[in-house]
């Protein structure tokens, strides 16, 4: 069975349920590099992200029979990818990193490669930013993350966390409070 | 409107999720507040800085890989096939199924309520002869002659 480009998720993934794989194949390619995206900035490994993205649309495939429907595609895909992504992070052991940590994976990359200087200034601030977002309590970080990089809007957060509207709100006051507690220095320094 | 809610106004805000009439009462507090219109510009600043490129490049061949995956699967266990499309039989199974409960369990209790029914009153039939029996007027019948009992009488009463 051909797939058209303008068919809409909710068609493609009843197609998927009877497993058709071109169809499976359409919603990936739509999705990837946004599933992608959303676990790598919430885990910060990319061989990490890359598989838990694996596992994402495995979990698509075999739950695709589970979608009622009632919500759009995009907002269920998003649930399975936040739920796939807690349940890592509670597994895992967590890594305590200081943010003013100077031996840094990245750090001792860029001298062992004599990367130029604004390289290396780009990449620490990458981890600096990165490790407070990771500090965050995950549901003020998967809002935070939602809502600044992959630009939803709060109404589409609350459906894909399956909160109230108010509720995202705070979450989101509280990200950037701490966020700012913990950036500020840094900013005022001009580090970051 | 107080600071503390102008302050979490000020988030909301820079996301552009402001209500129009909402929006126009933080600007005007802004106007007048110091300690606010420093607050929003420390966060615009923080939310401006973290700004991070837009896409990561995510690697390449994903897709073969969850192919793969997914007929690996496939073979340690079958994936759960699509569900049957009368998804709108389920509440009348669900309907019926409770109606056959209710006629078994009126027949079951139907049944056994003649069984203990019928015990009872055998038990009680039982106990009305024992009472009869007990009870009847033959107790007070003369004493047969040639009894220990007789023989025993008549020595009380002076009799041979």
């Amino acid at each position: 069975m051909s797939i058209s480009k303008s068919e809409s998720d909710e068609v493609l993934i009843k197609r998927v349920a009877v497993k058709n794989e071109s169809a499976f194949k359409e919603l990936f390619s739509r999705y990837e590099q946004k599933i992608f995206n959303l676990v790598y900035r919430y885990i910060g490994s990319y061989s990490e992200a890359e598989e838990l993205t694996q596992d994402v649309f495995i979990q698509v495939y075999k739950s695709a029979n589970k979608f009622r429907g009632e919500a759009k595609f995009s907002s269920w895909l998003y649930r399975i990818t936040v739920n796939i992504c807690k349940n890592y992070k509670r597994r895992k052991q967590p890594v305590v990193k200081s943010l003013d940590n100077s031996n840094s994976e990245t750090e001792l990359l860029a001298h062992a490669t004599t990367q130029p200087e604004t390289i290396f200034k780009r990449k620490r601030k990458e981890e600096i930013i990165n490790q407070a977002i990771e500090s965050l309590p995950p549901n003020q970080r998967i809002a935070f993350i939602l809502c600044k990089y992959e630009g939803h809007s709060y109404k589409e957060i609350a459906g894909i966390m399956k909160i109230s509207v108010s509720a995202v709100e705070s979450l989101l006051f509280r990200a950037k409070q701490q966020l700012k507690e913990k950036l500020m220095p840094y900013i005022e320094k001009g580090k970051i | 409107m107080k600071c503390t809610k102008a302050k979490k106004k000020i988030s909301v805000y820079l996301d552009g999720e402001l209500k129009e009439d909402e929006k126009q009462e933080l600007l005007n507090h802004l106007e007048i507040c110091d300690a606010c219109r420093k607050e929003k510009e420390m966060l615009s600043s923080l939310l401006t800085t973290i700004e991070v490129p837009k896409e990561i490049e995510a690697p390449p061949y994903l897709f073969l890989k969850v192919k793969q995956k997914i007929e690996h699967l496939k073979h340690i266990s079958p994936l759960p096939q699509a569900a049957p499309p009368l998804r709108w039989l389920r509440p009348i199974t669900v309907g019926l199924g409770l109606i056959v409960m209710f006629f078994l369990s009126s027949l079951t209790g139907n049944y056994l309520g003649k069984i203990i029914l019928s015990a009872k009153t055998q038990k009680e039939s039982t106990i009305n002869q024992e009472f009869n029996t007990t009870l009847r007027l033959v107790v007070f019948d003369d004493i047969p002659e040639e009894s220990f009992g007789n023989i025993y009488n008549n020595l009380l009463t002076g009799k041979r």
